[in-house]
């Protein structure tokens, strides 16, 4: 077998989510949670330093996958040709075990109701089967994917397979590098602390608060989408962190 | 949302019958891999592939590729261009390839849910008659015939120009660069265009008055050659790129963001100026500058006096180019030696802006002493009360810095015209010809402001000259409109400022008749007759807007191929070609035979061959290169049958379009101003009282924080303005950016985008909803002096303190409570324009306006029970609102 797995350059990506939705309209997904390519967005730091963090996450199709042995059915395997995993759904009892075992939230389901089947990212063996790559990794705009056998491709962008806020990679091996987000180094100097006192005032206006802590210390909740969550209680949960406000 | 649709592959995926065996473990295994293979397979058989494009106005100016899959009709998927550079994920080819412009042109998230907006439940599928009066919550509709519809709207076509004359019907679709859309005015005059546009609006005044150059002139009258844009991979020879408040990852899609992001990477430097820390600041910048919204001319004004006082412009350039007097009065005016003796340091902006003095100083020595710099000083920035000097300074300190018309520069507005690389077929409907020109009555954005003032115009209630001034006429002895007729092709109630005057003046007219797409479209509901229209790119074979036929290429910001979009999908229901409604229209008033000969006796039902037959006999004709142009270029082109395989010509660019390249290249002076120099100071506006002209309001000629004609400055003066006496009642600054999910405002209820990939909400920074006590997610009453909604709060630290934003395109959804604000009813989408008034007086007319002055206050806990997700699903809550309140009054079709 040799392991096929996904380059994702996260300084590529801004959450756009045209992989996911050409995803959900090449295997004819319903609008909703089931999202085999999940796109996740979220921020870090307070006014004025301030970082959004993006991450496009299939399935791995680890080398070490922990839903295969989790599942009670068997319904779990990972395929010999690419290495993808994949589940029979004619085996699937929608028991989920398969979810709390995968740190990533792969295993994907349309709905909270118990019994609902597993799906999950292909790997889109049937287009890889015709000699296309998978629709996800084709689709991106600002080309933040690559996919190919794993072993081209730690050669190609070196094994980092981590990104602030994912869990450890030693847990299942996952076959998805990530190039992680690079610091941004300021062309110009800013002091914060002076910008902050200028946006405390407003001319005749009065002012706009009052301490430095009224931009920093906030209530748990206030924020949207503080940091990455890929595990999820609910499809409404999952839903919450996987919607943007671009629009 | 199980729509039939989608079923048959969804079912196949997840059901897929196969019948039990005995095996091993890994037999059994493969059999279940070969099972997933073939129920994909089995979904694809029968498929047909087609390609398109979709670029709707509003694309941000993408013509992207989209190799579709059909069947039975139907839309079934959507891959990416795969026209070149096939099979390539992350497409690293190589350097060559890239600059010369070889690469897909892969559509955005838009692209990839088409099927969802062709199919989705609330597809106007029908021609349908209005009950009772226009407006949301007050009449309903009943499905009726073509027959009935056409005839109707024929006559009253006929009745309202007898008895209004040719003004009496305004067609919405193209109203601007003075034009019009309305496609039989050649032959049966009516209608009338607008002078300005919509886009570029904030500019136009410091391109007219300082540059001498008219995006009127070059990109629709042809008139001149003056093309100010630049092509995608000219951003690979700035230096510097400063995007003030542009988020190309949102606002330009397409090749020229993918290329700013290539140059950010290969250490292009990248500052992005903006209230919101963006996606663009994210992926695409070293740095993000926080400044507060409408304060822009201030730091402007700023780095001028840097770069006077420290001698950092370009004076060979401005020895060239500028017109010495002006330049001189505009130095004395920043460096504090002008009439108000104020130095405009930047000690002097930074509380202004709240940007520290430092900064910009860095900031303006940076910018100064790199060149070539690529300073974008974007549309909407200008688009705001008094916005147009910031604009004007903009393209002032490219100029002094000799950025402006140069590779890696850019002149700062209109960066779109670029000349198309290859000549396209044209497709001849031999069309008879005509000298008949449309008039221009007023300006394109003050028609809400024509239909609020003409009944008291024509009743004797206003003077001339009072209508004149408020609807931009061009001229004193220019004909005067009287609209009672609205022909609504477009979304065009909604999407401009001030939506809930716009829409009491759609509902005064005596007939208003349209295309509309959805049922819960909110210009649907001031149509008396509204039809079902096709989405052009799948359904059938009509042309695109301005004439723009199915040979598809940019403006893009790279014009160096083309794509046929060929006949796709079939119509939905009783959707009909644009095309054929409009022959059928032309028959009844007489001129179908000028419309449209070649097609006026043809049948519905071989409509679309027929149109198919006229593209091809065009592309035959433009294969036949009896010129040579084509062999020249190196193209080879192929027979029909294998064109439409393959449907894209693409060849390299050689060098990259810089702003005024022609021009330039050809000893051309494209700065056309009384002198013949770009002026500092506009002798067109010293030498003219511009209340006079069509401008019909004041502006000083340069650009000054402190306008004559007004109390103040720009930022207490302004109807928008941070520092506005009025924001002790609406404190929050809103801005309205255009989104990544909608094309203005189609899309807007497409369920794979809205409520699946993203939340229509209020941004609104933590600290603002600190005070508020309001938390991510909650709903929130967001309203201002003229209008206001109901949508969930977005709390992020990504805004600066003391502003908001709500995207555009949403659609207003009335019809529920009504509001002492909303006549129509509590917006239950998020339309962002019922929050922005329509000032622009005494200043000059122009501008479409973008941003205003509001209050946001909680409504109700995000996760009450009951409301949960739901204050998350404003779309179909809103939809299912508009259409219930519809039925409740009687209308008959059920979803």
């Amino acid at each position: 077998m040799t392991q096929y797995g996904f380059h994702f350059d996260q300084n590529r990506c801004y959450a756009c989510q045209a992989c996911s939705i050409a995803c959900k309209d090449w295997n004819s997904i319903d609008p909703g949670a089931e999202k085999w390519l999940t796109v996740y967005e979220w921020e870090s730091g307070t006014f004025p330093n301030i970082r959004i963090h993006p991450l496009a996450y299939s399935c791995a199709h680890c080398e070490k996958p922990s839903c295969i042995p989790a599942c009670p059915e068997n319904a779990i395997y990972k395929e010999e040709t690419y290495g993808a995993v994949l589940v029979d759904q004619d085996k699937c009892t929608g028991c989920r075990k398969c979810y709390d075992a995968c740190p990533y939230g792969a295993p994907k389901f349309a709905s909270d109701d118990p019994g609902e089947k597993m799906s999950k990212c292909t790997m889109c063996i049937d287009r890889l089967e015709e000699g296309l790559k998978p629709l996800c990794a084709a689709s991106c705009p600002l080309r933040a994917f690559d996919f190919g056998p794993l072993d081209e491709l730690i050669e190609k962008y070196t094994d980092i397979r981590w990104a602030e806020g994912m869990p450890s990679p030693e847990i299942t091996e996952p076959a998805y590098l990530i190039w992680p987000q690079r610091e941004k180094e300021p062309l110009v100097p800013f002091d914060a602390e002076r910008a902050i006192e200028l946006n405390r005032q407003r001319g005749d206006l009065g002012t706009m608060f009052e301490t430095k802590e009224d931009l920093t210390e906030f209530e748990s909740g206030t924020i949207g989408r503080s940091e990455l969550r890929m595990k999820h209680e609910s499809m409404a949960e999952l839903m919450r962190a996987t919607r943007n406000d671009m629009a | 949302m199980g729509t039939p649709h989608c079923m048959i592959d969804a079912s196949a995926i997840r059901h897929r019958n196969r019948v039990a065996v005995s095996a091993t473990q890994d037999e059994e295994e493969s059999v279940d891999k070969q099972d997933i293979i073939d129920a994909r397979r089995e979904a694809r058989k029968g498929e047909r592939i087609f390609y398109t494009s979709c670029p709707n106005n509003g694309c941000w100016d993408s013509a992207c590729i989209l190799k579709c899959h059909e069947k039975d009709g139907k839309l079934i998927a959507v891959e990416p261009d795969d026209t070149v550079n096939a099979g390539m994920c992350r497409e690293d080819v190589e350097w060559e390839s890239i600059w010369r412009g070889m690469v897909q042109m892969r559509p955005c998230s838009m692209g990839h849910a088409w099927k969802e907006e062709l199919y989705g439940e609330t597809r106007l599928t029908h021609p349908m008659k209005r009950i009772g009066e226009k407006g949301p919550g007050k009449g309903y509709f009943v499905e009726i015939g073509w027959e009935e519809a056409l005839d109707t709207i024929a006559e009253k076509m006929i009745e309202i120009k007898e008895k209004y004359g040719e003004f009496g019907i305004f067609h919405t679709q193209y109203g601007s660069f003075s034009k019009n859309g309305f496609p039989l005015a050649k032959w049966w005059p009516a209608s009338f265009g607008f002078w300005g546009d919509h886009s570029t609006s904030g500019h136009t005044a410091g391109e007219n008055f300082h540059l001498g150059f008219d995006l009127t002139k070059s990109m629709v009258s042809g008139t001149s050659p003056a093309l100010p844009g630049f092509e995608a991979s000219d951003v690979f020879n700035s230096k510097l790129i400063i995007m003030w408040g542009m988020d190309p990852v949102v606002d330009w899609f397409g090749p020229t963001s993918y290329y700013m992001q290539l140059a950010h990477e290969y250490g292009v430097k990248t500052i992005v100026v903006d209230p919101r820390y963006t996606a663009s600041c994210e992926v695409l910048a070293d740095q993000w500058i926080p400044i507060r919204p409408g304060t822009d001319l201030a730091m402007l004004l700023a780095m001028a006096q840097v770069l006077f006082e420290e001698d950092l412009y370009d004076h060979e350039y401005v020895a060239e180019w500028v017109e010495p007097e002006g330049f001189k009065e505009w130095r004395a005016y920043c460096l504090g030696e002008g009439e108000d003796g104020v130095a405009k340091t930047p000690e002097w902006a930074e509380a202004i802006c709240a940007v520290p003095a430092e900064t910009i100083r860095e900031f303006a020595r940076l910018y100064g002493t790199t060149k070539p710099v690529h300073l974008q000083y974007f549309y909407s920035c200008a688009k705001r009360h008094l916005g147009e000097y910031s604009a004007a300074a903009a393209m002032l300190l490219q100029t002094m810095t000799g950025n402006i018309a140069c590779p890696g520069g850019c002149q700062t507005g209109s960066a779109l015209p670029t000349p198309g690389r290859i000549p396209t077929p044209f497709a001849d409907f031999k069309q008879a010809p005509s000298d008949y020109t449309i008039p221009v009555l007023c300006n394109n954005n003050k028609l809400t402001e024509t239909l609020a003032c003409q009944k008291d115009y024509w009743e004797g209630r206003m003077s001339e000259d009072e209508f004149r001034h408020r609807i931009g006429a061009p001229t004193d002895d220019s004909p005067l409109p009287n609209i009672q007729m609205l022909i609504i092709e477009n979304n065009y109630v909604n999407n401009h400022h001030d939506t809930n005057k716009r829409m009491e003046g759609f509902a005064s007219t005596e007939f208003n008749w349209g295309f509309q797409w959805h049922k819960n479209q909110p210009s649907m509901e001031f149509c008396d007759i509204v039809l079902p229209a096709p989405v052009w790119q799948f359904e059938g074979m009509d042309q695109y807007m301005y004439g723009h036929q199915r040979f598809v290429s940019g403006p893009s910001g790279m014009r160096n191929y083309f794509v046929f979009s060929d006949a796709g999908c079939e119509y939905p229901g009783e959707v009909r070609s644009k095309e054929w409604v409009w022959t059928q229209i032309a028959k009844r008033l007489g001129v179908a035979e000028q419309y449209n000969p070649r097609m006026v006796d043809v049948a519905w039902e071989d409509w679309t061959a027929a149109q198919r037959a006229i593209y091809k006999e065009a592309y035959e004709e433009w294969a036949e290169d009896k010129s040579g142009v084509l062999k020249r270029m190196g193209i080879d082109p192929k027979p029909w049958d294998e064109f439409v395989e393959n449907p894209v010509v693409r060849i390299p660019i050689d060098t990259p379009y810089y702003p005024y390249k022609t021009c330039l290249e050809a000893g051309m002076n494209p700065f056309q101003t009384e002198s013949g120099k770009i002026e500092f100071v506009s002798s067109y506006v010293k030498n003219n009282d511009l209340t006079k002209t069509r401008w019909r309001g004041h502006f000083d000629p340069m650009p000054v924080w402190e306008p004559s004609y007004v109390e103040g400055d720009i930022a207490t003066a302004a109807a928008d303005g941070f520092y506005n006496p009025k924001a002790k009642e609406y404190p929050l600054s809103l801005v309205t950016p255009v989104s990544v999910y909608r094309q203005h405002s189609s899309n807007d209820n497409n369920p794979l985008l809205r409520e699946d990939c993203y939340r229509h909400g209020v941004w609104i920074s933590g600290v603002d909803a600190k005070a508020r006590g309001i938390k991510d997610g909650d709903l929130v009453r967001v309203f201002s002096e003229t209008g206001e909604m109901e949508l969930a709060a977005y709390v992020t630290n990504r805004m600066m303190p003391g502003t908001a934003a709500v995207h555009h395109g949403a659609w207003f959804q009335g019809g529920g409570k009504k509001t002492e604000r909303n006549p129509y009813g509590m917006d239950m989408r998020g339309a962002p324009n019922i929050l922005l008034d329509d000032v622009h007086l005494p200043n000059i007319l122009g501008t479409l306006l973008t941003a205003g002055l509001v209050e946001v206050e909680k409504v109700a806990d995000g996760d009450v029970e009951g409301y949960g997700p739901e204050a998350e699903r404003s779309g179909m809550r809103g939809a299912a609102t508009a259409i219930a309140s519809r039925k409740a009054l009687g209308e008959k079709e059920a979803l």
